[in-house]
């Protein structure tokens, strides 16, 4: 399974890597970008299975690049994961079709049922 | 803890302790006495309900920024005036109808650091607020003629 | 990181510079919910700097440190230090507007100084909220002392004097913020004292191990 992350936080990348569940039969196989630009143009190419997207990055913010990301490819899954945690970005957020909202920090909980939760859709497709 | 309970009845200073559902689970004996509430009677209730006169923003915002943010509030006489209305009789009812108070709502926190209720400290200020009324008229005010006088007209100008 | 101090290493800036980034989100998030009033915080800047040019870093960020209102806050901890907020001259009718909404409060006579005290109010949560945020992440309590508010005021060299000692770094975070759609903008600025670096490295560590 393809993992796509995308923060300008080294730190922030590896704290959400370090977060991801252990899942039975799945391995994750993991691409780390620094900008909203960056994630844009590898997106075609690696077509992730899941992106988690920062919101407030140089060059090209996560809002921007959810937008490009969804015109690309409209089924993307994307999990916004961000600092930002007002009522009104989310409602951006959710307008644009992210996946799920979820607040930094990352723990495993959290993460851990994102991604199970998108494991499950996957089996039953 | 019995030492602390004495000091709890004999402080000169209201102490009442709310929960989270801002119902009363500590109302001590100063506060019983100038609320004429007994201990007995308003513990358990929501102190909303004890004192619906609470229901202001001040207050309700210091509430909420004390169990959000864990910070201790403070609740001006010079802005609020009172948060508990007693009802002054004597030598001071002739300046102020109410008892003047600054209180302070402070998070009480459990070992995990979290708060799990409010204590709000009662102030009797009244003494200072009718010192401190009395002061601002004499300069505001002219002594012989008890008119605002050229300093108060100037300020007004200015506002 | 200015002047070329490394008191912290990449990895543990990086790691600082995210917590104040997720501690200002929650911070301005609880506080719309707590003032009722939308609240925008910017992109935290973290620096270390001598104590002695502390005023010149804060003199880089607001233009009207010659005239300006000021709620300055200690708080201490583990690490303790001093919050100042800063915001221009004038705006304190606004905030009165903006927060003193209790109709019965509204017969003050000539003699209150309400602005003075809405400022402290205000800006005791505002405080509260950001240190409270960062603090909780760290892990470690922190207690205040009650705020003093200035209005119209010099921010001036001596205020700093007393709380740090002139050869000393400290470790400044500072944001702007606008309350109201910009209808008041202004700076945080958190100056923690140089003892604090300890505490701080001990706390990012444990939060390092939390991720292993």
């Amino acid at each position: 399974m393809k993992i796509l992350v995308v923060d300008d936080s080294a730190i922030a990348r590896k704290f959400l890597i370090k977060s991801l569940p252990n899942v039975e039969g799945v391995e994750f196989e993991i691409k780390e970008c620094i900008n909203g630009l960056e994630a844009v143009n590898i997106y075609p190419d690696y077509k992730p299975d899941i992106v988690f997207l920062d919101l407030t990055m140089p060059v090209m913010d996560g809002v921007e690049a959810l937008a490009k990301i969804k015109e690309l490819d409209p089924d993307s899954v994307v999990y916004v994961l961000t600092a930002d945690i007002q009522k009104s970005t989310q409602e951006k957020i959710m307008a644009l079709d992210a996946k799920k909202f979820l607040k930094k920090p990352p723990s495993k909980g959290i993460i851990g049922d994102a991604v199970l939760e998108f494991v499950k859709t996957m089996n039953i497709g | 803890m019995k030492g602390y309970s004495q000091i709890l009845e004999s402080i000169n200073i209201g102490i009442v302790i709310i929960d989270k559902e801002f119902n009363i689970v500590e109302w001590n004996a100063w506060m019983a006495n100038y609320s004429e509430k007994r201990e007995d009677d308003v513990l358990g209730e929501n102190i909303y309900k004890v004192f619906p006169e609470l229901d202001r923003v001040c207050f309700n915002r210091g509430c909420k920024s004390v169990f959000s943010f864990g910070n201790l509030v403070f609740l001006s006489s010079k802005l609020h005036k009172f948060l508990f209305p007693f009802k002054l009789s004597g030598a001071y009812s002739a300046s102020f109808e109410y008892m003047q108070q600054s209180c302070y709502l402070i998070p009480i926190k459990d070992e995990n650091g979290e708060t799990t209720s409010l204590m709000i400290n009662v102030h009797d200020v009244t003494e200072n607020a009718i010192l401190e009324k009395h002061l601002k008229e004499l300069s505001y005010v002219d002594g012989l003629t008890g008119v605002y006088n050229r300093r108060t007209f100037e300020r007004r100008l200015v506002e | 990181m200015s002047d070329n101090v490394n008191f912290f290493n990449d990895e543990e800036t990086d790691a600082l510079q995210e917590l104040m980034n997720i501690a200002f989100g929650q911070a301005a998030a609880e506080l719309a919910e707590v003032i009722d009033i939308s609240v925008t915080l910017s992109f935290p800047k973290l620096n270390i700097v001598k104590v002695s040019d502390l005023m010149n870093h804060i003199a880089d960020d607001v233009k009207y440190i010659n005239k300006c209102n000021l709620v300055e806050q200690r708080y201490k901890g583990d690490t303790g230090g001093v919050a100042y907020l800063i915001f221009p001259h004038g705006t304190e009718k606004e905030f009165v507007s903006m927060f003193h909404m209790d109709e019965e409060d509204n017969d003050h006579e000539v003699f209150i100084d309400v602005e003075r005290e809405v400022l402290s109010e205000v800006g005791n949560i505002l405080i509260g909220a950001c240190i409270s945020k960062i603090f909780d992440l760290l892990k470690t309590n922190v207690t205040y002392t009650p705020p003093h508010t200035m209005i119209g005021h010099k921010f001036e060299n001596h205020f700093l004097k007393g709380c740090f000692t002139g050869e000393d770094y400290a470790i400044m975070l500072n944001t702007g913020f606008s309350l109201s759609e910009k209808t008041i903008e202004g700076y945080l600025f958190l100056v923690n004292c140089q003892s604090s670096i300890e505490p701080l490295k001990k706390a990012l560590a444990d939060l390092f191990e939390s991720y292993e």
